[in-house]
């Protein structure tokens, strides 16, 4: 019982004392952020044409799911393509009106004279239920903006200027999902297409679903894919190189009190072996 | 880009082969045949746990986590009913915490009749049938206040589960519960297989179900699958030898399977 | 009898149901484009899914009376553990009351915007009208209609006037005063179009009266765009977005994350107690997650400058053609699953089973 307490102390000293100091360390270079920053840089979107994003994510996963929310939106902002954002999950709300706001604040601060305002830089269409029906409904409409109907304060889509006329999916050049959920992104993978069309995905996952989501970049239905912190760490490094005055010390702080945490598990685990190993000895010894 | 909006006639044929191939068990099951399934190793730790539970005089716990009532739940209920046929018989107390409002009354009558099968219906207890919560880490608290506060001897954890998993597991090793689970989640396997006594991975849960049970439905089901993935088995290693024929022969292109598959009906106008 | 009779008409229809319900989606996606359209399925396939949507959001309120009925009765009859039943409801009532508050102010709020996005969008009708007028309804006379306009203008500056003073006399509670300064430019704008409307005789549409309706139209979209937003920054200092606001981010979202934080510490207990390597295959495992885990991190390339490549590899590699197989052994299970729910083939008893 005290060994435990013990290791339970040495966690929280190692993911505390970096964000208390305030510690932060360049992250590792991973290549399918950096494939994510490509794809979102080459993304070419005509009046009427927009990014679709689906934060699927709740308090549960903040952690991990926040910072690649917040790095994909102020990407997509900086590069003005105008922004969907909706749920298939009911506890996402909060956070489709908070980050976009808190991003756009951001930009405006960083660049003054400059706007992004909602209902032209993005609307909110809010928690759609219906998952895999949803998704298959929308794929089949003629106009994503009239079938979206309201936003979610109860405004039509269509009378925002950026989005009166989306037309069909095939006028949504990306479409990005946040979420640490299971199964969500199976239905953005299945039923996000049609016959002769299929969209940019890119997806931010939690850490323990980075080996499942690995098999979609290697088949090439992913096309950029944030692995948790560190991905979203990473990413916002390529984002500051392009653009210096974007803002990712927090981001950075966390990803070091990460990386402690990894390096105490690892030192836990070749303890955990070797210990055990002096124990037998001395009990042969003795 | 292309997409898969509607189906292909190559999908098509495989999804018939895999009605018929179901179809044929299913008869064969309700006909009396008798499938073999293997002994799985989890089966002699669920009856090991139980066993502990009794020379301890400590509850049984089962959880099914996050499942909802479907397939997955009835395979569950299948070992939930053999656990609970040994619980009755042990005359030990049972408690099944759960998650879903609906589960609840198929997890109530699946006890229930597992008691009556073994002569003990009057010793059921629905109180331990007990819901905690819809919302995952309430389900998950509750599930650790309940496993501290009856120090359970044993926990099954049997079903659907997702970040809770390693919560719910943690709390049983804290009470030093003898653990068994499976998980059809696969992300959670890893934190089953460090955690608990014994796991089960991914399908040997409906295999489990399938051997404590015999239900036909189920057996059915397993002998489908398996034959199956046998096609599929047999589709790949065909198709790795034509990709790998066709860097001699590339007339050999139009025959891959996974052309065959993806050749949509416009195709068929030969 | 009676009721035996009643359970087995009340199974059959279910299985009717479930049978037509899957049948759709079935045939939707095994029936060519062509064959779908011909049918139409694809023209009435919005209406459906809404349909199916609809009857799964139902169950929002089955479980809300399965918990008032469980709890409830729990804390009437005082069974054991009835305060924390009490402690649910209270929570489930109080974010419910929440939650309908704050969407009811919304829905206020949007209405008063939409009567201001109108006034652009009443002038640009006014303007088409006049360029080529309907035949499939009647318009009154073009004078009338911007007398309308009019008047309907100046009640609407009016309106965002004493809405924008609030926010002021508040301390703008988070309207910036650059926005406020924006939407007073923009009233004061639109008061001047509004009067130079009212000076010009409009008995016939002339290019010079549509410019200036066009203008006019332009220039309320812009306010509107400026209320829509000084209206939303009130909004987020409102009283019920700060019970709403206290309620999910001080409780709700630092519970979970309370909850989903343990995970941290838990994974380190087993780490430390369960990670043992006793076989070559343990220890290959073991290797592959060390180099895993420091690949990830900001200090691995410290230690190999390759590691990350080496994960990367691990990744792509090993770790996709295992979990490729565990997803086609999932996806058939998940088919033969899908066909028991959908013909409704289900388990019986487990106690008429063999052993």
């Amino acid at each position: 019982m005290g060994g435990r307490r013990l290791i339970y102390l040495l966690m929280i000293l190692a993911v505390g004392l970096p964000i208390v100091f305030g510690i932060s360390q360049k992250p590792s270079r991973l290549v399918s952020a950096e494939r994510m920053y490509d794809v979102v840089e080459q993304v070419r979107a005509q009046p009427g044409e927009v990014a679709m994003v689906w934060f699927d994510f709740g308090p549960n996963t903040i952690a991990e799911n926040e910072p690649q929310a917040q790095v994909l939106i102020e990407h997509l902002f900086r590069r003005r393509i105008p922004v969907v954002l909706l749920s298939q999950y009911q506890q996402a709300e909060r956070f489709l009106t908070k980050i976009p706001n808190e991003v756009a604040k951001r930009l405006e601060s960083e660049m003054p004279g400059q706007q992004w305002r909602y209902g032209e830089a993005w609307v909110n269409a809010g928690f759609r239920p219906g998952g895999s029906i949803f998704i298959q409904s929308m794929v089949n409409a003629a106009d994503v903006s009239k079938f979206l109907g309201r936003d979610v304060n109860g405004m039509p889509i269509s009378h925002y200027p950026n989005f009166s006329a989306i037309g069909g999916v095939e006028r949504v050049k990306l479409v990005g999902e946040i979420t640490g959920l299971v199964g969500v992104f199976d239905n953005i993978i299945q039923f996000f297409q049609k016959n002769d069309y299929r969209p940019t995905i890119v997806h931010g996952c939690t850490s323990i679903t980075i080996p499942e989501a690995y098999i979609f970049l290697d088949s090439g239905q992913l096309k950029g894919l944030l692995e948790g912190i560190a991905g979203a760490a990473w990413y916002s490094e390529v984002l500051k190189a392009h653009f210096p005055g974007s803002e990712n010390k927090e981001l950075l702080v966390t990803n070091t009190a990460l990386s402690a945490a990894h390096i105490v598990l690892i030192l836990l685990i070749v303890l955990g072996n070797i210990v055990p190993l002096f124990e037998r000895r001395r009990a042969n010894h003795g | 880009m292309s997409g898969l909006e509607h189906i292909t006639p190559g999908i098509l044929v495989v999804l018939v082969i895999a009605g018929i191939i179901l179809y044929r068990e299913l008869k064969r099951a309700q006909g009396g045949y008798h499938h073999f399934i293997r002994r799985i190793p989890g089966v002699d730790a669920v009856e090991g746990a139980v066993g502990r539970c009794a020379e301890l005089g400590r509850p049984v716990v089962f959880t099914t986590a996050l499942t909802d009532v479907g397939p997955v739940l009835y395979a569950c209920l299948g070992v939930l009913h053999a656990v609970a046929r040994k619980v009755a018989q042990y005359k030990l107390k049972l408690i099944v915490p759960q998650y879903s409002p609906e589960a609840m009354a198929l997890v109530e009558d699946t006890v229930r009749e597992a008691y009556r099968d073994v002569g003990r219906g009057s010793s059921f207890d629905p109180d331990g049938i007990k819901f905690l919560s819809s919302e995952q880490f309430a389900f998950a608290s509750g599930y650790m206040g309940l496993m501290h506060r009856e120090k359970a001897g044993a926990a099954f954890m049997f079903g659907a589960f997702a970040a809770e998993a390693l919560v719910l597991a943690e709390a049983g090793q804290q009470v030093g519960a003898r653990q068994v689970a499976a998980s059809v989640s696969p992300e959670q396997v890893a934190f089953f297989i460090c955690t608990c006594d014994y796991t089960l991975i991914g399908e040997e849960l409906f295999g489990a179900s399938a051997y404590l049970s015999r239900e036909p439905v189920q057996v059915a089901t397993l002998a489908a699958q398996d034959r199956l993935k046998l096609l599929f088995l047999v589709l790949i290693v065909v198709g790795v030898l034509f990709a790998t024929l066709q860097v001699w022969y590339p007339s050999l292109a139009a025959w891959m399977p996974h052309h065959l598959l993806s050749a949509d009906w416009s195709s068929l106008s030969w | 009898m009676v009721t035996t009779h009643a359970t087995d008409t009340r199974t059959k229809l279910i299985r009717i149901f479930t049978f037509l319900g899957g049948i759709y989606f079935f045939l939707y996606f095994v029936l060519p484009e062509s064959a779908v359209a011909s049918l139409g399925m694809k023209a009435h396939h919005e209406q459906i899914s809404n349909g199916f949507i609809v009857i799964g959001a139902m169950a929002l309120g089955l479980g809300l009376y399965n918990i008032v009925r469980a709890h409830g009765a729990r804390v009437v009859f005082q069974r054991s553990g009835w305060f924390n039943s009490l402690a649910l409801l209270i929570g489930l009532v109080a974010m419910i009351g929440a939650t309908s508050a704050q969407w009811i102010e919304n829905l206020r709020n949007t209405r008063d915007i939409r009567s201001v996005q109108v006034l652009g969008e009443f002038a640009t009708r006014i303007v088409e009208d006049a360029k080529s007028p309907p035949t499939d309804r009647v318009v009154p006379p073009f004078a009338e209609r911007v007398s309308a306009l009019v008047r309907y203008g100046e009640d609407r500056v009016s309106l965002i006037e004493s809405h924008t003073n609030v926010s002021v006399d508040a301390g703008t509670n988070g309207a910036s005063s650059a926005l406020v300064g924006e939407v007073r430019d923009r009233i004061a704008t639109t008061r001047v179009k509004l009067g130079e409307l009212k000076t010009v005789s409009w008995d016939q549409p002339s290019d010079e009266s549509l410019s200036r309706l066009t203008q006019f139209s332009q220039d309320a979209a812009k306010l509107a765009s400026s209320y829509s937003i000084i209206k939303r920054s009130h909004d987020a200092h409102s009283t019920s977005q700060k019970v709403y606001d206290f309620l999910f981010d001080g409780l709700f979202n630092q519970l979970g994350s309370a909850m989903f934080a343990l995970l941290g510490v838990y994974i380190a207990a087993a780490a430390y107690r369960a990670f043992r390597v006793r076989t070559i295959e343990s220890g290959l495992m073991m290797t592959a997650a060390v180099i895993v885990m420091l690949g990830q991190i900001s200090f691995g390339k410290e230690i190999y400058e390759h590691m990350p490549s080496i994960r990367q590899w691990l990744l792509e590699v090993p770790n996709s053609a295992a979990f490729r197989a565990i997803r086609l052994g999932a996806g058939v299970a998940g088919l033969m699953l899908a066909i028991r729910m959908w013909l409704s083939i289900e388990s019986k008893s487990f106690s008429s089973g063999r052993k």
